[in-house]
């Protein structure tokens, strides 16, 4: 991993780790992939870095490392709805935190009231539009419009740019697609759609593929056949592009 | 001889402190929400600038109390313990104060506690089952 993506999108370079925090990295992505709890993970991952590379030095924090971590941590109070998904304030305050050397700095650039930036930031109050326009110039950024279903795909997982993550996610998606087929089996045909919930809750359960097949009117042993296959050329798409690298490094490694 | 004087340097903190605690409610007051990404950032940068060490966080710890306009509220809390000398607590209380507004608490609950020392090694106290 040459760079990391946080749940706010935010770029963090990686390049600089030395070869122990790489290693820390590791062990800390490791437990990661486990998804234990939230509270367990916030305890653990400072004592791995803490063991084997903050030794008794202050806690960087704000160094890649530290902030790699304490967004993993982040990911998984959001995806056991323990800690409410980013919102256009974290955004904010993210951007702000990258582009600007403190707050105070931000709010004289684009002319506003650090009270009002605090009041934002805790939620009580929202930019007026105007006020919101000076922000997202000084910042550089602009709106978008993206569907909240995309939002919380970025929220729930380490990112697209990690084929690992994908690869684990796609392996996940292809077994609750073989669950359903296994429950499905043991309706009558014309009730199969029936096993798929409507509604993907909070967060995305792989079936969005599925169900805009059924909405388009495919029948539900077409529409899954369908997904699976997809599902299942992806992950052998990615499954090459892995080995592909892994055979890459080892030729540099070895010679 | 050199051995000691070195540990003895490494920590350099006073011996003496007293043990607080504190519970971090995971909801919102007003909306019963989870809290934000950025709050919970904000509260580990803040902590880990201000105290070399806690344990913790430990929970989900669940708590009933009364709020302000008499209702009973279920909440379950992250705890967190810290030893500090004495003369910390008063900064240990404003920065908890910070965190009721960052948290949207009414209060936070806050246990001064207990004196806590930190006993040193001493080989001539000798080992466990010396006799």
């Amino acid at each position: 991993m040459t760079s990391y993506r946080t749940l706010t999108g935010r770029q963090i370079d990686l390049a600089g780790l030395t070869p122990k925090e790489r290693e820390a990295l590791a062990e800390v992505e490791a437990l990661y992939g486990q998804r234990p709890d939230w509270t367990e993970f916030g305890r653990t991952w400072p004592a791995i870095l803490r063991k084997r590379v903050w030794g008794r030095k202050k806690t960087p924090v704000g160094a890649p490392l530290y902030r790699v971590c304490q967004d993993m941590e982040l990911r998984l109070g959001v995806a056991q709805g323990q800690v409410a998904p980013p919102d256009y304030r974290d955004h904010l305050a993210e951007l702000i935190e990258e582009r600007f050397p403190s707050r105070y700095a931000f709010c004289r650039a684009a002319g506003i009231d650090q009270g009002n930036l605090s009041h934002v930031l805790a939620g009580r109050k929202d930019f007026s539009l105007e006020v919101l326009r000076r922000a997202l110039v000084v910042l550089e950024v602009q709106l978008d419009l993206v569907p909240t279903v995309e939002v919380y795909r970025k929220a729930a997982t380490l990112g697209p740019d990690d084929p690992t993550e994908r690869l684990r996610q796609l392996a996940y998606q292809v077994s609750t697609l073989e669950n359903l087929r296994a429950k499905a089996n043991t309706v009558s045909a014309a009730r199969r759609g029936d096993v798929v919930p409507p509604t993907p809750g909070l967060f995305p359960d792989g079936l969005e593929g599925l169900r805009t097949r059924l909405r388009n009117g495919q029948g539900f042993d077409d529409a899954l056949a369908a997904e699976l296959g997809r599902l299942l050329e992806e992950k052998a798409d990615l499954a090459r592009q892995i080995a592909t690298t892994a055979d890459s490094r080892r030729e540099v490694v070895t010679g | 001889m050199a051995k000691k004087r070195r540990s003895a340097a490494v920590r350099a903190l006073p011996a003496r402190r007293i043990e607080c605690r504190f519970l971090v409610p995971m909801v919102r007051d007003s909306d019963r929400r989870p809290h934000a990404p950025r709050h919970w950032m904000a509260f580990d940068d803040a902590m880990r600038a201000l105290f070399d060490g806690w344990q913790g966080p430990e929970g989900p710890v669940p708590g009933n109390y009364k709020n302000r306009s008499g209702r009973w509220v279920t909440d379950r809390c992250r705890r967190y313990t810290v030893a500090l000398p004495r003369e910390r607590v008063p900064a240990l209380r404003d920065f908890l104060r910070q965190v009721a507004n960052t948290f949207d608490q009414e209060c936070i609950y806050f246990v001064v506690g207990f004196d806590v020392e930190l006993v040193d090694a001493e080989p001539s106290a000798g080992y466990l089952g010396d006799g």
